[in-house]
């Protein structure tokens, strides 16, 4: 069987979702869940005028192209509500970057600086250079079967303990501020037996850092609102106390179409197998969370799974 | 990809300077953007309202310094916004002199591809 998911960024934890319920069903014996993506100057021109009917009805006539002035506002808002700072999101940015710098496939490896952050050139303000997702060529992907058979097969495996999603969520939110993880999270984390604190790698959809900080508040490392105080005092590097994005996350390796939407996932498969390009120590449990299709103003879907070793 | 045919009434609208909102029959909601079904119902029964403007809340506000249509660069930075209308939707719009919190009226006027865009200006 053949199956797509266009949940984009959501897209990676919707199809471990997908496979593992067919494999536990007996429809599949093992299911290759993979996405990729060309990238060149016609088709990025295409992406940016026709992002999605709406954005191209009443976004695009506006100068705007793509996502960008969509997450402008509501970082913009974040930022006037939650009084968070360009540095707050430096935080995140800088601390992905440095994460990136042993990890070959990361298109963005060279040293950034705070200071390199902040004076990146403006594109849709409070957004910066440095806070946009780099539209990249590429693929990502994994196989889904038991347990037994990759033990047979002599392949390295996890444990998927829970995961959750949600598709239109807040649909009455003048402006999102929040996802739909927040009607999730209680699910997520009693089904997988363990809290946000016994995370030893966390892997957020990165597009635009605004959208970190919701899923770490949605997932309940903090409360709304909470994330620029909660990231502040803490290092987000692969040696820190909450290794963060860890492969250099989007900002770092950029996007390729859905497998942006892989990417955190593939790289919690490698930091709990031992395989990361820049391997965290000791890793038990990883956290990966996914934003899916922003539309007009805000993504309608939200996506998390924990898992173990 | 051309513009999406539910739009055509806005744009017609915006010609005489006036502004279309898309109503549902069926719940009495109204929507932007336009679109072939009401977002809360699902119905299909769509009506449109004409109004010389209409009044919001000015959400957030922006600067656009990036478009890769030449028509703008010379307008940038341009001032863009989400203006929270009172009839319950969210829009985009250009922003003149209005910031974030501020009350706000819309208008809609023809852009230079004859495409209705919206304009908000702080509230008389």
């Amino acid at each position: 069987m053949l199956d797509g998911i266009a949940t984009g960024g959501a897209s990676g934890i919707m199809a471990a979702r997908r496979a593992v319920r067919a494999v536990e069903s007996g429809d599949a014996d093992i299911v290759a869940c993979i996405a990729g993506d060309t990238a060149n100057a016609t088709s990025f021109r295409d992406l940016l005028a026709s992002f999605s009917v709406f954005s191209r009805d009443c976004v695009y006539p506006y100068g705007a192209g793509g996502p960008n002035a969509s997450f402008a506002l509501l970082t913009d808002h974040y930022m006037r509500r939650f009084g968070a700072t360009r540095e707050d999101f430096g935080h995140l940015a800088v601390t992905q970057r440095s994460n990136a710098r042993d990890n070959p496939l990361a298109l963005l490896r060279e040293p950034m600086t705070m200071a390199d952050y902040l004076a990146a050139r403006p594109i849709v303000t409070p957004l910066h250079l440095l806070d946009c997702v780099l539209p990249c060529a590429g693929g990502d992907g994994f196989l889904v079967m038991t347990r037994a058979r990759a033990a047979s097969l002599g392949l390295a495996s996890v444990r998927l303990l829970s995961s959750i999603e949600r598709h239109n969520a807040f649909p009455d939110d003048p402006i999102q501020d929040r996802g739909g993880w927040v009607m999730d999270r209680e699910a997520l984390w009693s089904r997988a037996g363990v809290a946000p604190a016994e995370m030893d790698v966390v892997q957020t959809y990165d597009d635009y850092p605004v959208i970190s900080m919701l899923q770490f508040e949605g997932l309940g490392f903090c409360p709304q609102g909470g994330a620029p105080a909660f990231l502040r005092e803490r290092d987000l590097t692969v040696s820190g106390d909450l290794p963060h994005n860890t492969g250099g996350g989007q900002l770092s390796c950029g996007q390729a179409g859905a497998a942006g939407g892989y990417l955190g996932l593939v790289e919690a498969l490698r930091q709990l197998t031992g395989q990361a390009a820049s391997q965290v120590d000791r890793v038990r449990h990883a956290l990966v969370s996914g934003f899916g299709m922003i539309n007009y103003d805000r993504g309608l879907c939200t996506a998390a799974a924990v898992l173990a070793v | 990809m051309s513009r999406l045919s539910v739009m055509q009434p806005m744009d017609e609208a915006a010609a005489s300077g006036r502004v279309a909102v898309q109503g549902c029959v069926a719940c009495g909601r109204d929507q932007y953007p336009p679109r072939e079904l009401c977002g809360v119902c699902l119905s299909a029964d769509l009506t449109w309202k004409f109004r010389d403007s209409v009044d919001g809340t000015m959400l957030a506000v922006s600067a656009l310094h990036h478009s890769q249509e030449l028509e703008f660069r010379s307008a940038l930075p341009l001032g863009i916004g989400l203006v929270r209308l009172d009839f319950g939707a969210s829009a985009m719009c250009f922003v003149q002199g209005a910031d974030s919190g501020a009350r706000v009226r819309v208008r809609a006027s023809l852009d230079a591809h004859d495409r209705a865009v919206l304009t908000a200006e702080i509230a008389p």
